[in-house]
């Protein structure tokens, strides 16, 4: 069995989105990075997937080269990515615009840098309206108007006619969402797409998500710091800790029975109320060795540090972990704590 | 922390507290020419905090919760005398700071800032960042100070090897441990912190946070924890204040509080804050709209244009002084007429565990 098989929730057949050992690399002036090691996903078409993980993990690396929008220096070195069965890697600048947009989208993290200053909302909509073949630019315009209604924005012929510093931070969102959905993508892929909103504006926004994926059928990648976030949000959650994904789990899994060290010691660092007066997270922080498996001395708690690079063991069904002794089960849902 | 009654302006100078009385910060807009101010109407401003009153005592940590533009920052900056007050007065042990020399006040009042990126100096070692206010207020010779930076350094759980770097060679978190040495050096008997962690990673925010409450035990501080996320205020704070377009909507014990929230408010923010325990898909009043501007605020309470129990033609009039319900004050016209007639019931369940 091949590690993509083993880790993925179906066959690729099935699979709207299949990555395959994605390496990636960075070329710097110290010599080659390794970004991602082998990271191997699954995504069913509707289903809603978090990636969540601390800065650096890879998880808005993972959704760039989706995107295609990899930095400069940035270099696939093995690996696949297929969206419905089609090759991403090694398509030319040409082939993957032509991808974006039309069935691939991204939800950037701040709308308001992400959107063009000087063109109006309604020019950059309507580029993106028009990328569907055969859209006459009068019936582009109506689904711009329809979008941004659908959005939850009030009066969108004003919204069209705006530029990004006349919205706030909430609105330019939705016209974020309203750019990625217009040409009807099936898969959005959101990096951190409230991070920089207040939470009584990112409900709102997380609330406009699910209700599009409900109503359109879209499937979504949800890119978060926030475990919360994607708790509440995402159908399963995978976790990335230096640029592999240690575990993935039904989101309700994951958080009830978390089974590598590390996604343990990440939830033990949630501060809430139900763990006052107890310290909270215990995270061993190490340098990251340099190649390999990558969180094999951050085991917390015992020995048998492995080098072999990591196989995702099914503990459960569709709870993957990157680990060769995973925790025994019965963990408490605070991470292991008592 | 319970007796709520202690936060009465009468109590909160106290001897030794650090508080705000009636506090308002307003900031002038520009603009707007000469004409409406001949003609003698109020000049536009941007009012930050209206008429805030809150205490820190020492060995207590008190949290400020709240979004952005509700005003928590620009309180944090009055209680350091970063910020002049354009209302109230800000007291230190019943004695009005203004009346205080700057540098005895900073002996005693110290900040951590938000971004441990640019509240550091980058041109300037880690040991200079630390021993620099003990040169200011004249301690020490420089062998002692060196000697007190490379404790307090042991401290925050810094090596002494970090002396001699440079901001750029730390991590998030290592800064963060360098602004707070450096807020400690003094040996101050307050600390204000203005979000010190939401700059971090989570594992990073739990190691910082388990330094500050340690710091806050041994050297039986005084805080004030500024931030937006409410499960960090949950696990660490005492007292909560929650504050919305520059007002104080409802303070009290953070059990009491979190137990059965009374403002509609603060139950909108807890709904809405996501929460790793909290039920996949939930059903959420999510509150509507966006937060009005802070120089037209609405009219009555600030918060009657989204609240989902607005009471048509009440709530736009003006707003009752706090009161004080179930151990907590809240400040909200549902609980003007009826006091301890909540509206919202608390469960069985949901009893404060105080």
């Amino acid at each position: 069995m091949t590690p993509g098989q083993l880790n993925g929730a179906m066959p690729t057949g099935q699979s709207l989105l299949a990555i395959r050992d994605l390496d990636l690399f960075f070329d710097t002036r110290q010599g080659p990075v390794q970004a991602l090691a082998g990271v191997t996903l699954d995504l069913a078409p509707g289903e809603s997937l978090g990636i969540v993980g601390e800065t650096g993990s890879g998880k808005s690396m993972t959704a760039r080269a989706v995107m295609g929008l990899l930095p400069k220096s940035g270099r696939i070195s093995g690996g696949s990515i297929r969206l419905k069965g089609q090759e991403l890697t090694g398509l030319s600048a040409r082939a993957l615009r032509a991808i974006r947009g039309r069935q691939v989208a991204m939800v950037f993290q701040e709308a308001k840098r992400a959107l063009n200053p000087v063109k109006t909302i309604g020019s950059q909509i309507m580029e993106a309206a028009r990328a569907r073949d055969g859209v006459t630019k009068a019936q582009a315009w109506e689904r711009c108007l329809t979008q941004l209604a659908r959005v939850g924005l009030p009066d969108p012929d004003r919204v069209m006619r705006s530029y990004s510093f006349e919205l706030s931070g909430g609105m330019a969102q939705r016209v974020m969402i309203a750019i990625a959905t217009v040409a009807g993508a099936e898969l959005i892929i959101a990096d951190e797409p409230t991070a920089a909103l207040d939470v009584s504006i990112q409900a709102q926004i997380l609330d406009l998500l699910n209700q599009l994926r409900s109503d359109l059928g879209t499937a979504l990648v949800m890119i978060t710091h926030d475990l919360g976030v994607a708790a509440e949000n995402c159908d399963r959650i995978a976790v990335m800790y230096l640029g592999q994904i240690v575990e993935i789990a039904p989101a309700d899994r994951l958080f009830q029975d978390p089974r590598h060290p590390y996604t343990c010691a990440l939830i033990a660092a949630l501060p809430s109320p139900e763990q006052r007066g107890r310290p909270i997270g215990e995270v061993r922080r190490v340098a990251p060795p340099p190649k390999g498996y990558a969180y094999a001395d951050r085991r917390l708690g015992r020995g048998g540090v492995n080098p072999d690079k990591a196989q995702m063991i099914e503990v459960a069904e569709g709870h993957f972990v990157a680990c060769q002794q995973p925790l025994p089960g019965a963990q408490a849902a605070d991470g292991g704590r008592e | 922390m319970n007796d709520m009654s202690d936060k009465t302006p009468r109590a909160a100078q106290a001897d030794g507290d650090l508080a705000v009385t009636g506090l308002s910060v307003s900031f002038p807009v520009r603009g707007g020419g000469l004409l409406p101010f001949l003609r003698g109407k109020e000049r536009a401003a941007v009012r930050a905090v209206q008429d805030v009153t809150l205490a820190v005592r020492r060995g207590e940590m008190v949290g400020v919760a709240g979004e952005s533009g509700s005003g928590k920052s620009t309180l944090a900056r009055a209680f350091v005398q970063l910020q002049a007050p354009t209302g109230g007065r800000v007291t230190l042990g019943g004695q009005p700071v203004s009346s205080l020399d700057p540098l005895a006040f900073r002996e005693q009042v110290q900040m951590v800032f938000q971004d441990p990126y640019n509240s550091l100096n980058p041109r300037r070692k880690v040991g200079t960042i630390i021993t620099d206010s003990l040169v200011v207020h004249k301690r020490g010779t420089p062998a002692e100070r060196r000697a007190q930076a490379l404790e307090m350094l042991d401290r925050v759980h810094l090596t002494p090897a970090h002396f001699d770097r440079y901001p750029h060679e730390l991590s998030g978190g290592q800064r963060q441990r360098v602004a707070i040495a450096r807020a400690l050096i003094l040996n101050p008997k307050f600390l204000i912190l203005d979000e010190p962690t939401s700059a971090l990673d989570v594992s990073v925010q739990a190691k910082v946070i388990d330094l500050i409450q340690e710091l806050e035990r041994d050297l039986n501080l005084g805080s004030l924890f500024i931030t937006h996320d409410l499960n960090l205020i949950g696990y660490l704070t005492d007292r909560v204040a929650v504050m919305y377009m520059g007002r104080i909507v409802e303070s009290g014990a953070v059990e009491t509080i979190w137990a059965n929230p009374l403002h509609p408010y603060t139950r909108a923010l807890m709904e809405a804050t996501p929460s790793h325990k909290s039920v996949r898909g939930k059903t959420r009043a999510l509150l509507k709209g966006e937060i009005p501007s802070n120089v037209n605020l609405p009219r009555g309470c600030a918060f009657h244009t989204r609240c989902p129990r607005r009471i048509p033609g009440i709530c736009d009039t003006a707003l009752p002084l706090p009161q004080t319900v179930e151990g907590r004050t809240v400040a909200c016209h549902l609980y003007n007429d009826l006091p301890g007639a909540a509206p919202f019931a608390a469960g069985p369940g949901e009893e404060p565990a105080a």
